[in-house]
């Protein structure tokens, strides 16, 4: 008997209880929806949360897209590497090479034998003759002269990379590196031959455009990370790493011309891998060599 | 007394904590909005902004021409006229050349805008109702379209006619091909019809979905 009034006492408390948390839920339920902005009025009338209460999809994966459309769903060939800014695409090789604004000078840069560049190079303050003369199959040699008769000269041919003298803005190191990894044709020729001979890296965003992001093994251990636009299919930029994975340079080829039936950078610009402009090349002059075939 | 007391206390600190427990706060906010079949909530935000442009664009997130097609009109676009609340941009990414959920975050950071919402879609029937609302024999995406102020939504399924639209597909007209400086000259003229300041102050801001 007298369990019974101690029953009903902490029935009523639980009771209590019960009531005082749904009215404080109503509470809180009101209070959000007035924080809500209507659908019509609020900012973009975005009033679903998506983390929460995300719509179920009715069927599987793709199931409504055409199986033309839906290569590689496990994503096995998805091109991307670690950097924070890189967009992992599918599909990479295939599109730098197949793009139709390049054909053309693609094909003609194949009959060219010989590209030479005339210009300056720009250090600071200072600036200096340059020449810059690149034959097949990948050889280049640099002369930079200096006011006092001097001169830098750095070339890489079947001998080897060879430096005399001090290079200005840049390194004896940061100038071989360019040297050592110089390479006559464009990625797209040599994707053409060799499908494997770049690894795709996914996309990158530089300054004002989209560009595909691809790496190479070359001589000397060397190897690089190739920017190239996503639209006219020209080298960006070139990231050369040492053997040892040292970050030594970037290389940003740019105002880009047609000379002779091929595309040629009227401007190279230098940079630590600080992001320092360590010089600056300027072309006035490029003169295109055919093969006598 | 005490134990009614006790009992109160007891259920009020209950009832405290656990809204806490439960908050969306806790929850990682996605950058985007994952879509029904139905896409009833892209319908919806396509209406609430009835008066402002609006542009659409269904693209495959690990596709690079449709990633470039985003980089030029972020330059093209977005960059020239800022975050102008007139301006309201929906992404619907689709799960073409086997793009999945996980790439819409790096894809999206390609267009930087306030009033721009990038949506998930992972069926793909969004290329498809597109492919029956333009009469063609091709699924649509890689499409990139612009509607008016006065383009209201009104179908069940079917988006609206776009009143300008561009893509970057083969078997579509090549003069239509997605020119991101023509693009933004058509936006110049839809802007044209609406007056900027009437618009800021009684529709609000438009979507904020964007990074």
């Amino acid at each position: 008997m007298s369990e019974t009034p101690r029953i009903s006492k902490s029935w009523s408390c639980v009771l209590a209880g019960i009531v005082l948390m749904l009215m404080l839920m109503l509470m809180q339920v009101s209070s959000s929806s007035a924080d809500t902005p209507p659908a019509d009025k609020g900012p973009g009338a975005l009033n679903h949360d998506p983390a929460v209460g995300r719509p179920p999809v009715d069927d599987g994966y793709a199931s409504e897209v055409p199986r033309e459309e839906i290569i590689n769903q496990n994503q096995s060939t998805l091109a991307a590497d670690t950097g924070e800014q890189s967009i992992p695409v599918a599909e990479e090789i295939e599109f730098v090479t197949d793009n139709s604004f390049r054909k053309a000078f693609e094909e003609n840069l194949k009959t060219v034998a010989k590209v030479d560049y005339y210009g300056t190079r720009y250090v600071d303050c200072e600036q200096y003759p340059l020449e810059v003369h690149t034959a097949r199959p990948n050889q280049v040699s640099l002369l930079m002269k200096r006011g006092n008769s001097s001169k830098f000269e750095g070339s890489k041919s079947n001998g080897g990379i060879k430096v005399r003298g001090t290079p200005q803005g840049l390194s004896v190191e940061q100038q071989r590196a360019p040297l050592a990894t110089f390479h006559f044709d464009t990625p797209i020729i040599e994707l053409e031959r060799n499908p494997h001979a770049y690894k795709p890296l996914g996309m990158e965003k530089l300054p004002g455009m989209l560009t595909w992001k691809l790496q190479v093994d070359r001589a000397g251990g060397y190897s690089q990370v190739v920017y190239v636009d996503s639209r006219y299919g020209d080298v960006v930029k070139l990231s050369i790493i040492s053997a040892q994975g040292a970050h030594i340079l970037d290389v940003a080829p740019h105002d880009y011309r047609a000379v002779d039936g091929i595309r040629v950078p009227f401007a190279i610009d230098y940079r630590s891998p600080e992001g320092t402009v360590l010089a600056n090349d300027r072309f006035d002059r490029i003169e295109v060599k055919r093969t006598r075939s | 007394m005490s134990k009614l007391f006790v009992s109160l206390i007891v259920g009020t600190a209950l009832l405290t904590v656990m809204p806490f427990a439960a908050s969306p706060a806790d929850v990682p906010q996605k950058p985007y909005v994952v879509l029904d079949k139905n896409l009833s909530q892209l319908r919806a935000d396509f209406n609430a902004n009835l008066g402002k442009v609006r542009m659409l664009y269904i693209v495959g997130p690990t596709c690079g021409i449709c990633l470039r097609g985003m980089s030029d009109l972020q330059e093209a676009v977005y960059s020239k006229k800022g975050d102008d609340p007139r301006l309201v941009t929906f992404v619907i990414h689709v799960p073409t050349l086997g793009a999945h959920e996980t790439n819409i975050v790096p894809a999206s950071r390609l267009i930087s805008n306030r009033h721009t919402t990038q949506y998930w879609e992972e069926t793909g029937i969004t290329g498809k109702l597109m492919q029956q609302v333009m009469g063609v024999d091709k699924y649509v995406w890689d499409f990139w379209t612009i509607y008016g102020p006065k383009a209201v939504w009104s179908d069940e399924r079917l988006p609206p006619v776009p009143d300008f639209w561009q893509h970057q597909l083969d078997g579509l007209p090549a003069e239509k091909k997605l020119d991101a400086n023509v693009f933004a000259a058509k936006i110049d003229g839809f802007l044209a019809q609406i007056p900027a300041a009437p618009i800021a102050s009684t529709m609000g801001v438009a979507p904020t979905r964007s990074e």
